[in-house]
């Protein structure tokens, strides 16, 4: 097996028994995107010299020093802060921005010993489905270039399914780690709301952004997870709560275990071979002997609506710093008054900053919030959000888990939805459940579509139970080979022996 | 509850004057179309009795977990570097970040 074939469990072991050094490891991913990337666009920076330096001060650190990641590379969306770097967040509003400080999620993983192998591209501001909304940028989905990858991590996903890094980080706050994964064959975990700092992540719907690892298995996501997590004095809605050893935990029992199924939801709109492969990946649960039980979740056909007025809100409020004075864009702009207009000054930074859909949520979101319709609008999606929280609390009181497809279908065509927002956001209508109620939810590669195309279904679990849907999803992959299979241009490890 | 506004290019507008941003004439004319096309798929939310169900304002709030998110002491702590700040900002110096006067 390949270097870049090998999971991160394999990697950190190989390197951590002096098998493998931090810099050959390094090395290997960034020549594989040296020479596969031009034609997937995952990483909008690569770091190599700043990669390759670390990795040689990894290697002549005593065994004594290293870290549970030594060595290990890891691909970073370009939305999180890594000091000393530009983080553009997808967008030419951050022209000219290099990073003052580190996310708490990368100095963690960092002093855990992991390098930083790149940027990736995601939508502008985390705000689509298919990674068409970068200011910079086409990400291609490696399994079909004229498809996209998902979004808004799609760079993320499509640099783990090309295996241009072992593991990634991207942020999901309505789907954006686990609706790419699915589309791309990897795995992706959101963590729940409060397990993993937000310092150092550019907000765009704060009561819902968390960060979360994209891989090739829940293991993988483990593994990350239990180094990214935990309490951090930078954000208040971090949780306390200890951390679990994820991936010390993983291999437990699932018999015990029950699943639920909200068969009410699997209805309209979704593609025959999402339902065929959501109903074997069922069965497959089923004959690990886990016990499947019939779960409803009425509110769920609500949650598109409510879930866009909210993040809109949000993030018309979050967006308002990009204003051309502290950092980013400033252009000339018009002198209204006889002075230098401070409105036309942010006016024409932010007109000439933004992309479409983030302008169109901006307006959308300053409408949700405008008197006179706030109640009619924002406070009434806060209160169907509370409703969909309650339907998952009276699923968990039966089931420990609950199954959904990822999205109502594969990977779509470039260009087939940019032209239509609404269409875009019924992309989502599996994913942001997870996120309005704030539960952890985790997508695994499940089956193809006929013409091979993957598919993934999500386990969503309890409140800061991720153990639980990582355990299920490790039992999943240990019984089958969906995540062991590459897209056509690498063969198939399965048949090359 | 008020009936659901006809969403015209000069709301729109006035919606761009409030968020700070300047808008060309095509893109509100298709902001409004959006925003309409958006905000009709919202109505669904309407129908739903919700007269006696809290807002959900925070996603740990609800639901038993208040617990969990913490603030911490308000204590002076040391922050970023002023003077790093300052260096990206377009227009800076003096220890400030420079703006067009406000003040005639």
């Amino acid at each position: 097996m390949s270097l870049w074939d090998l999971s991160v469990r394999a990697l950190r072991d190989r390197l951590a028994e002096g098998e493998l050094t931090a810099e050959e490891t390094v090395r290997e991913f960034l020549d594989r995107i040296e020479a596969k990337d031009g034609g997937i666009g995952a990483f909008l920076l690569p770091l190599a010299d700043s990669a390759l330096e670390r990795a040689r001060t990894l290697d002549r650190l005593p065994r004594s020093d290293r870290g549970p990641l030594h060595g290990v590379p890891i691909a970073v969306k370009d939305i999180l802060s890594v000091e000393g770097s530009p983080t553009t967040a997808g967008s030419r509003v951050l022209e000219g921005y290099v990073s003052p400080y580190s996310a708490t999620a990368i100095e963690r993983l960092v002093n855990a010993g992991a390098v930083i192998l790149g940027k990736t591209n995601l939508d502008e501001f985390a705000m689509g489905s298919s990674t068409e909304n970068s200011a910079f940028q086409t990400t291609r989905n490696p399994w079909s270039p004229d498809r996209v990858p998902g979004g808004s991590s799609g760079g993320s996903a499509a640099a783990v399914a090309a295996g241009l890094a072992p593991v990634a980080l991207g942020t999901d706050t309505g789907g954006s780690i686990r609706q790419p994964a699915a589309l791309c064959g990897v795995v992706g975990l959101k963590p729940t709301y409060g397990r993993v700092s937000r310092y150092g992540l550019v907000a765009f719907a704060s009561s819902f952004d968390q960060i979360g690892p994209i891989a090739r298995t829940a293991e993988d996501a483990g593994l990350v997870l239990e180094i990214i997590a935990g309490a951090d004095p930078r954000d208040s809605t971090c949780s306390t709560r200890p951390v679990p050893r994820y991936s010390e935990e993983i291999g437990g029992d699932v018999r015990s275990l029950r699943v639920g199924i909200p068969r009410e939801v699997l209805g309209e709109g979704v593609h025959a071979s999402v339902l065929e492969v959501f109903d074997r990946a069922a069965r497959t649960l089923e004959e690990l002997g886990v016990a499947l039980e019939e779960v409803s979740l009425p509110a769920a056909k609500h949650a598109i609506a409510c879930y866009y007025l909210l993040v809109t809100a949000e993030a018309s409020s979050n967006l308002a710093r990009y204003d051309g004075v502290r950092y980013g864009l400033r252009k000339p702009h018009a002198d209204l008054h006889g002075l230098h207009d401070l409105h036309g000054m942010m006016s024409a930074a932010r007109g000439a900053g933004f992309g479409r859909e983030v302008k169109r949520r901006i307006l959308l979101g300053t409408f949700v919030l405008s008197e006179g319709y706030y109640d009619a609008y924002y406070e009434k999606a806060q209160k169907v959000r509370s409703l969909v929280g309650r339907d998952f609390a009276r699923a968990f009181e039966n089931v420990d888990a609950v199954l959904l497809p990822t999205c109502p279908e594969p990977a779509f065509p470039i260009g087939a939805k940019s032209d239509d927002p609404l269409s875009m956001y019924l992309a989502d209508v599996f994913t942001i459940t997870a996120n309005l109620a704030g539960t952890p939810a985790l997508s695994f590669p499940a089956g193809f579509d006929p013409a091979g195309l993957p598919i993934g279904v999500q386990l969503v679990g309890r409140h800061f139970d991720e153990a639980t849907i990582l355990r299920l999803a490790h039992a999943f992959q240990s019984a089958t080979d969906f995540h062991e299979k590459r897209p056509p241009t690498e063969g198939n490890p399965m048949q090359r022996g | 509850m008020p009936p659901m506004p006809k969403v015209t290019f000069d709301l729109v507008l006035q919606l761009a004057a409030l968020a700070h941003l300047s808008l060309t004439d095509e893109e509100c004319a298709g902001f409004t179309q959006d925003l309409e096309r958006i905000l009709g798929y919202a109505e669904s939310l309407q129908a739903l009795d919700t007269e006696h169900v809290e807002p959900t304002s925070h996603a740990l709030l609800e639901k038993g977990l208040e617990g969990e998110a913490s603030l911490r002491a308000d204590e002076p702590r040391p922050g970023l570097d002023h003077e790093r700040l300052l260096d990206g900002a377009p227009d800076g110096g003096d220890g400030l970040f420079k703006v067009p006067r406000v003040l005639p």
